[in-house]
């Protein structure tokens, strides 16, 4: 009854004027940077942030769930259609999207896309609100030795799958940890690393430095290919959309549940994303097809294993930021920093004691799916242009949003400068590969990390026998070992084989 | 590539040396054990990540001692990893980082509109100027167009503070 409640709360937060139109507006806006390739849904739900400080929790909440739905289904628009993969989760969809485009069947293929990408988003929206209130039970017995190693545990999944180079990924991931170590220490309040400034004692603002790495970087590695333009298929003729997958997609029954079953479990994993779900979905379908030489052809197959999967993953990932309080990707950690910014704690207490917000947060991402599929289907000739928007215009405009939202939220001209310099910053790591994402992560679990090993110690007196003896910590614990050690040994194995072909050759 | 490995490399262990070093002016209470302390964990941090930092510096070391006699191999290798369409262009990079610079800094005396509007030109017209797509009297309007719905949006809709200097 409980779970009634709590949806029905959801519904009475959701079905507003204000929130139907926050979320319509998010999905289009999410849609559109999606689409364009070189922003990121993470770029897109980051720069709204700040600017949902103004609406409220509830209102606010639903802005960010419309954006980050239609910035991950977006992507397809632009894989389909330039080739280019508009976010990172559409990689996948270039596959057998543009080629069927390019065969005269754009319309075809975009349909898919969309349908799919409503089933896989509805999927893991049903399955999140199905396990994250007994996830919740069940981490609400959870101590300071399982919250540790949780963080433990997804900060080296992240640092051992982003990058190529294992060294860099966990380079990048402990500088992040130690950006937020700077100011107040979360157990005792003392000072640290301040150089003396009174600035620094709130340290590195969450914002500033997601928008920083993530934003400012990307505006950057963005202006050096304005001249860069590649030719779009146009769309000609003027079938109706929504109504065109039914026939096609009929027979794919099987294919949308497992393909909408790994994206929700790839989401729920830390580290893993859109694209990682994508492969292994289409992967599958490969596998199972009756027609497997088709894919890679411009096969409808392909289209809907990978548009399903990767829009599956954003009610995956939901699943422990808002249960455990870690946030499986950059996205959610984002999203996470905007439950923060209206002063809620995600974890396991958020269920018991904001039972409304949980609620909101379902129907919330329900409504958003369904409104995606209708805005994106409806309008997508008008979407099809906005792919091409001028970029000295765009580039500069979010540029602008970034400096005046990170100094909105506090009124410090202190977070601007912290902006650049981390924009900056990430763009010489870019080029030098080492990777984005366990930056961020980095920066946010270590809260918990922290905080939780010295309770943990405090409360033993220094004896850290616990972490071994009890049993979830001691699993997570080795399986952050074995992530890390995944990498190194597959690169051994690899190496020997191709030694061994080498000499026998 | 392997030259500024080395340079960021050396830059992330003075990063580590400094926070390493700056982690016992951390005042302590006395209460709690020493690991559970308010620098034991920024000290486990700085000596990872300057173990780390070595390991980069020596590969790349390593590296640039083998590429003198193999480099044409190396340079086969990352041929194929550059994108054909255009060269990307490095100096529009330090275009943005300087309007950035100075938006930034002007923005707290002049306020928003005037900077933004200042910042917006600036950087349209010369990422517009490199493939010379528009005039300025085209650009110029849309970018105070872009500029104004902002700032109606953000003080009215959004209700978010903007900095405010002597000019709006």
């Amino acid at each position: 009854m409980v779970f009634l409640e709590t949806l029905q709360f959801g519904i009475g937060h959701v079905f507003g004027i204000v929130p139907l139109l926050l979320i319509a507006g998010g999905v289009f806006f999410g849609i559109i940077f999606g689409a364009i390739p070189g922003l990121t849904a993470t770029l897109a739900v980051a720069l709204l942030l700040p600017f949902t400080y103004g609406l409220g929790a509830f209102n606010g909440l639903s802005l960010l769930l419309g954006i980050y739905v239609g910035a991950i289904s977006g992507g397809l628009i632009s894989a389909t259609l330039l080739k280019i993969p508009g976010t990172p989760s559409s990689i996948v969809t270039t596959f057998d999207g543009y080629p069927m485009a390019r065969d005269g069947k754009p319309l075809e293929a975009l349909s898919i896309g969309v349908f799919s990408s409503l089933v896989g988003g509805i999927f893991s929206t049903v399955i999140l609100i199905i396990i994250a209130p007994q996830l919740a039970r069940i981490a609400l017995k959870f101590g300071p030795w399982e919250y540790f190693s949780l963080g433990v545990f997804g900060l080296s999944v992240v640092a051992s799958l982003s990058a190529k180079n294992l060294n860099k990924g966990l380079i990048a991931a402990l500088i992040g940890m130690l950006i937020a170590t700077v100011g107040m220490d979360p157990v005792t309040a003392r000072p640290r690393f301040t150089l003396g400034f009174l600035q620094m004692e709130g340290g590195f603002s969450a914002l500033a430095t997601m928008l920083g790495f993530y934003a400012a970087t990307q505006i950057f590695l963005d202006s050096r290919e304005v001249n860069t333009v590649t030719k779009a298929i146009k769309l000609q003729d003027k079938r109706n959309l929504l109504t065109m997958p039914f026939k096609l997609v009929k027979h794919q029954v099987i294919n949308f549940l497992r393909s909408g079953a790994i994206g929700t479990f790839i989401g729920i994993l830390p580290g893993a994303g859109g694209s990682t779900a994508g492969f292994i979905a289409y992967d599958q379908a490969k596998k199972a097809s009756r027609q497997k030489e088709k894919f890679g052809t411009g096969h409808y197959e392909g289209i809907i294993a990978s548009e399903t999967s990767n829009n599956a993953v954003t009610g995956g990932a939901l699943v422990p930021m808002m249960t455990l309080g870690i946030p499986g990707d950059v996205v959610t950690a984002i999203l996470m920093g905007g439950l923060m910014i209206h002063g809620l704690q995600p974890g396991p207490l958020l269920f018991t004691n904001n039972a409304d917000v949980v609620g909101t947060i379902f129907v919330a991402l329900l409504v958003a799916n369904v409104m995606m599929y209708f805005i994106e289907g409806g309008l997508m000739r008008k979407l099809a242009r906005m792919i091409q928007v001028p970029k000295h215009f765009l580039l500069p405009t979010i540029m602008m949003m970034c400096v005046i939202g990170v100094f909105s939220l506090n009124n410090r001209v202190f977070d601007m400068w912290v902006l650049l310099v981390f924009g900056v910053l990430g763009y010489i790591f870019v080029k030098n590969d080492i990777p984005l994402a366990p930056i961020i992560l980095g920066y946010i679990l270590t809260d918990i990390i922290e905080k939780n090993w010295r309770l943990a110690s405090m409360s033993t007196g220094g004896d850290v026998t616990p972490f071994f003896t009890r049993p979830i910590s001691v699993v997570l614990l080795l399986l952050s070992l074995v992530s890390i050690l995944y990498p190194i040994i597959s690169e051994r194995i690899s190496n020997k084989r191709k030694n061994n072909e080498a000499s026998s050759e | 590539m392997v030259k500024s490995e080395i340079g960021i490399g050396v830059f992330l262990l003075l990063v580590s040396a400094f926070f390493f070093a700056d982690s016992y002016n951390i005042t302590q209470s006395t209460i709690t054990a020493p690991m559970a302390g308010a620098s034991f964990f920024p000290r486990v941090v700085s000596m990872l990540l300057a173990a780390s930092s070595l390991y980069l510096i020596l590969k790349a070391v390593m590296l640039k001692r083998r590429g003198k006699s193999g480099s044409a191999e190396a340079a086969a290798k990352s041929g194929p990893e550059q994108p054909e369409t255009g060269t990307p262009n490095e100096q529009a990079v330090l275009v943005m980082v300087v309007a950035t610079t100075l938006y930034i800094l002007i923005i707290p005396f002049i306020g928003y509109l005037i900077t933004t509007i200042a910042f917006m030109s600036a950087t349209s017209l010369y990422l517009g100027s490199i493939h010379k797509k528009h005039p300025w009297y085209f650009t110029v309007p849309v970018v105070i167009g872009i500029s104004l719905a902002a700032y109606v949006l953000f003080s009215t809709v959004l209700s978010v503070f903007l900095p405010q200097g002597i000019l709006i």
